[in-house]
């Protein structure tokens, strides 16, 4: 005996009043840069995948502290000693640009993001920005996380809280995490495969620093992002600044660039 | 409206869309039919800007794709059903496509409920079935309030309500002066649905215009107590019949004209109908262009 079952894409009884053009037609703005970059925050957020990068951030950053405030009496609360969790915050953060890059091909959600936005260099534009504007975001409230547990640990210890070089701390870590976010949403523009895109951001330049120093000795430093990173958040930023510039080149700018002109043409199936 | 003109697509050495020439007028419905790999898509994604065609060009109401202000406000696009990110829910899909198209997010809400569903609106579309994500992708066609319809495949992985209810709402929209353009490989479905018909094998339109006319040119099936006798009567007579292996012969004549022949020889006719419908015509159509290919290859 047949027993009825609602059918399987479950039609309700469905509103049956025709669907029509309206006329006269209305006309029609632009699409707006900003719309479509807030449309691009929106959906880096709203995946399951954006919103655990983010807890996870914020998580970590909030673990690290609390540990901290345990021993504040033998790690005295300082922003020199509870900065140290910032460069790990950076790599996962840029997380979000690379996902947001690669989820549109792994998806296959191109297809109808650039029909809805046939003009895809603003679309990658406003993925970098969103990027960047959701990394730094999400770096203040780890700012706030870090600021706070200092404030505290000066209270637990009974030592007066040591903000030293908090000011310039707070500063070059934003450039880092922009360049961290750029670097991530580039190597994911390139690859579009974010397995791939991951292990190429995450590996590739650690695996440089080692070998290169091996073959390449202290010229090596010329291709080392990470320690670009780490001179550029120093005390002296601009200590080595030629090789600085040259690592970000190769491991940024180069990989950004290929990767926006292959993102531009790569066809959407 | 739509017109594509000359619309070609080379690759490498291989011509997926060759000299692609013909119009969607608005208040018609146009089903693009051709067998898989004959170049549908590739126009369909020619047509909305995705790839860039090798020459000729292709509009709507005049402007290409990519040169409208906004332009799912212009043309409600489909390609892909199961290309939605599985992670999101379909009330959460349909209102970044509002923002998008500068709508009020009610309207995702409203358009929800005019594909039926409204009660699975805060599940994730990785949850949903092909059916359901159909009628997601069809609302998402309709958010901008568009004059066309741009499909591929809607019907593909509905249920048989599911599939009425869209012939519904697709007639319903050309009736009242929109345009449709919807591909599909559901025989039954497209001859159902559409009144403008474009057939393309191997990159070419091998055939295009009104489905009754088209099906009119499909001739005559007719069986007999002696299908042998009636098949050299009606040669005689200067018709082409062909013996189909079911055992019934195709005539390239109108039931009259078989009649006619049947009564002067006394032929006991047992069926008479018209042509075999859009499915004899397909593989007519799309037949020959394969074998035109081979010939040409060998």
């Amino acid at each position: 005996m047949l027993t009825a079952r609602p059918p399987a894409d479950a039609a309700q009884t469905a509103d049956t009043r025709p669907i029509a053009p309206s006329h006269p037609r209305t006309v029609v703005q632009p699409q707006r840069f900003r719309t479509v970059t807030a449309v691009e925050v929106r959906k880096m957020t709203s995946t399951r995948s954006g919103k655990a990068v983010l807890a996870a951030v914020l998580a970590i950053a909030a673990a690290v502290v609390i540990w901290l405030l345990f021993h504040a009496r033998t790690v005295p609360p300082s922003w020199q000693n509870y900065s140290g969790l910032l460069p790990v915050v950076g790599t996962a953060l840029a997380m979000i640009g690379l996902l947001g890059m690669t989820a549109e091909w792994t998806q296959r959600t191109a297809l109808t993001t650039f029909t809805l936005s046939p003009r895809r260099g603003r679309v990658l534009a406003a993925k970098f920005l969103a990027a960047s504007g959701l990394a730094l975001a999400a770096l203040a409230a780890v700012y706030a996380i870090i600021i706070g547990g200092i404030a505290a640990g000066g209270l637990i210890a009974g030592h007066p809280a040591d903000y030293a070089g908090m000011g310039r701390g707070i500063l070059s870590f934003l450039v880092i995490a922009v360049l961290q976010v750029t670097m991530a949403a580039g190597f994911g523009a390139l690859s579009a495969q974010t397995a791939v895109a991951v292990a190429a951001y995450l590996v590739a330049p650690t695996v440089w620093a080692a070998v290169g120093n091996a073959l390449l000795k202290s010229n090596a430093q010329w291709l080392d992002v990470f320690s670009a990173f780490g001179r550029l958040s120093s005390t002296h930023p601009l200590t080595d600044l030629p090789q600085s510039l040259t690592a970000i080149g190769f491991w940024i700018v180069l990989p950004t660039t290929i990767g926006v002109v292959r993102s531009l043409k790569r066809e959407v199936k | 409206m739509i017109n594509l003109q000359n619309l070609t697509k080379r690759y490498h050495h291989h011509v997926a869309v060759d000299d692609v020439t013909f119009r969607c007028e608005p208040g018609t419905i146009t089903g693009f039919l051709g067998p898989n790999g004959a170049g549908k898509s590739t126009t369909l994604r020619m047509l909305t800007g995705l790839t860039p065609p090798t020459s000729g060009r292709v509009t709507i109401d005049g402007s290409p794709y990519a040169d409208l202000p906004n332009p799912g406000r212009l043309v409600g696009v489909m390609l892909d059903a199961a290309a939605q990110h599985p992670g999101r829910t379909g009330l959460q899909t349909l209102k970044l496509t509002a923002q998008l198209l500068n709508m009020p997010p009610a309207r995702a809400t409203e358009m929800l409920g005019r594909v039926g569903l409204e009660a699975a609106g805060n599940r994730r579309v990785g949850d949903y079935s092909l059916g359901m994500r159909q009628r997601l992708g069809i609302a998402g066609a309709l958010m901008g309030d568009p004059a066309v319809l741009v499909l591929d495949e809607p019907a593909n992985g509905m249920d048989p309500e599911g599939i009425r209810w869209m012939r519904g709402l697709l007639q319903d929209f050309a009736g009242r002066g929109g345009t449709v353009l919807l591909s599909s490989h559901l025989l039954g479905e497209v001859q159902a649905t559409v009144d403008h018909l474009v057939v393309i094998g191997r990159g070419r339109i091998v055939a295009g215009g009104a489905l009754e006319e088209l099906l009119a040119g499909s001739g005559t099936v007719v069986r007999a107590r002696d299908v042998g006798a009636l098949a050299s009567a009606l040669r005689r007579s200067g018709y082409t019949a062909e013996l189909r292996p079911d055992g019934a012969l195709r005539v390239q004549a109108s039931a009259e004209q078989v009649g006619t022949v049947a009564a002067a020889t006394a032929a006991v006719l047992t069926e008479l109908g018209e042509g075999g419908g859009l499915e004899d015509l397909f593989f007519e159509l799309t037949g020959s262009a394969q074998s035109d290919h081979t010939a040409a290859a060998a």
